[in-house]
């Protein structure tokens, strides 16, 4: 992984994020936040047929915070919703791409700790 | 803004004023003296938090007139887990025992119990003797130094540091800009850069910076933003590194431009 926090890629999911706004008609609408450093972030959820037909989010926060969320749409949308309640942590993380310290890991992980708790009701920490 | 004009007419019923002698997130140097007075006229009993004054200035428990003051170790190079309260003899003669354990009873008998003399009556089981041996050390090497120079040299940084966060295009500084008020913290926040990417990338200039609420949540509410990225100076810092964090600053807007 590289060292460069805010490599280019990043830095443009953070000024344009993809899927960015909020869906009208979500079937589930998540709202997740890390209160000790104000991110915060609402994923919109629209199921088709068992798959994840259209998904968008707003939010506010940080660069990782919110660049992790707008790659994390990219890699879910169209997705079996099934496959989804389980999306592992490290695959968002190895999308970044970048050394997360262990102060900014809660960053890092909002949109998929909320994606989970969206999906299952509860967050289930991986280890 | 504190309202002082106000206080006494707001103590009304209060018994007892905490307030901090200087802001850990604005840097504000409370008048202390005035709301000491204030406070006392309404019948008021006064608490300091001294956390922030202590390790930065002289200060005088008599002088302010205070009822309490509050301090800890961890900020004025001491060690972690020890504080000190101070509080008019008379007070904590007429307070009760907050904890028991061994050195709080003088005579204990079956249905009775009296307690031991200050500060004893307040010191109840084993001492953390290490921290009190390392606080007496911290308080011995800032009394060497001599606070007023302490409180000189912070002044000087303060000075500098508000005169050059100044220039840096569109920052938003948060506390009084009268050094002679404002302890050695400054607040500040850059435009489109949130304040945890700002002290992630001055921290990779060398320049270790808090970003967060600082514990002061209501008052980020106040002031409208989520964390605020704060600048802290003490003895051992010098005016280049304020001008390595105005650098800093600089490059986290380059990236974020």
């Amino acid at each position: 992984m590289g060292d460069d926090l805010y490599r280019e890629q990043i830095l443009e999911h953070y000024k344009n994020p993809h899927h960015f706004g909020e869906l009208a008609d979500a079937d589930i609408t998540q709202e997740g936040d890390n209160p000790l450093c104000g991110d915060v972030i609402t994923l919109y959820l629209k199921l088709d047929d068992g798959k994840l037909g259209e998904v968008s989010f707003r939010g506010r926060g940080c660069a990782i915070s919110q660049a992790s969320a707008s790659m994390l749409t990219d890699m879910i949308v169209g997705k079996p919703v099934a496959e989804l309640k389980s999306f592992p942590t490290k695959d968002l993380l190895e999308e970044l791409g970048i050394q997360i310290s262990p102060a900014r890991m809660k960053c890092a992980t909002l949109s998929v700790n909320t994606l989970r708790v969206a999906l299952n009701g509860e967050s289930h920490e991986e280890d | 803004m504190l309202q002082l004009d106000e206080l006494e007419a707001r103590l009304e019923g209060v018994r007892l004023l905490a307030i901090t002698h200087q802001s850990n997130t604005l840097g504000t140097i409370n008048p202390i003296k005035a709301i000491t007075a204030a406070a006392h006229r309404a019948g008021a009993l006064v608490l300091i938090d001294g956390a922030q004054a202590v390790p930065h200035m002289a200060v005088d428990v008599r002088d302010l007139d205070v009822d309490f003051y509050a301090f800890s170790g961890h900020k004025m190079c001491g060690p972690t887990g020890i504080g000190v309260l101070w509080a008019r003899r008379a007070l904590l003669e007429a307070m009760p025992p907050f904890l028991g354990g061994g050195d709080m009873i003088k005579r204990v008998k079956l249905h009775e119990a009296s307690w031991n003399d200050l500060p004893w009556k307040f010191e109840a089981g084993t001492p953390s003797v290490a921290e009190g041996i390392g606080l007496g050390a911290a308080v011995d090497y800032l009394k060497n130094l001599g606070m007023d120079q302490v409180r000189t040299h912070e002044r000087t940084l303060v000075d500098y540091a508000l005169e050059k966060l100044q220039e840096i295009p569109g920052i938003v500084l948060y506390g009084p800009r009268d050094p002679e008020i404002h302890g050695g913290s400054i607040s500040f926040t850059i435009p489109d850069i949130h304040p945890h990417d700002l002290a992630t990338l001055v921290d990779r200039e060398g320049i270790a910076v808090r970003a967060g609420h600082h514990c002061t949540q209501p008052l980020m509410d106040r002031l409208g933003v989520p964390a605020t990225t704060r600048a802290s100076f003490y003895i051992y810092n010098q005016p280049d590194e304020v001008d390595q964090l105005v650098s800093g600053i600089q490059k986290a807007q380059k990236v974020f431009a």
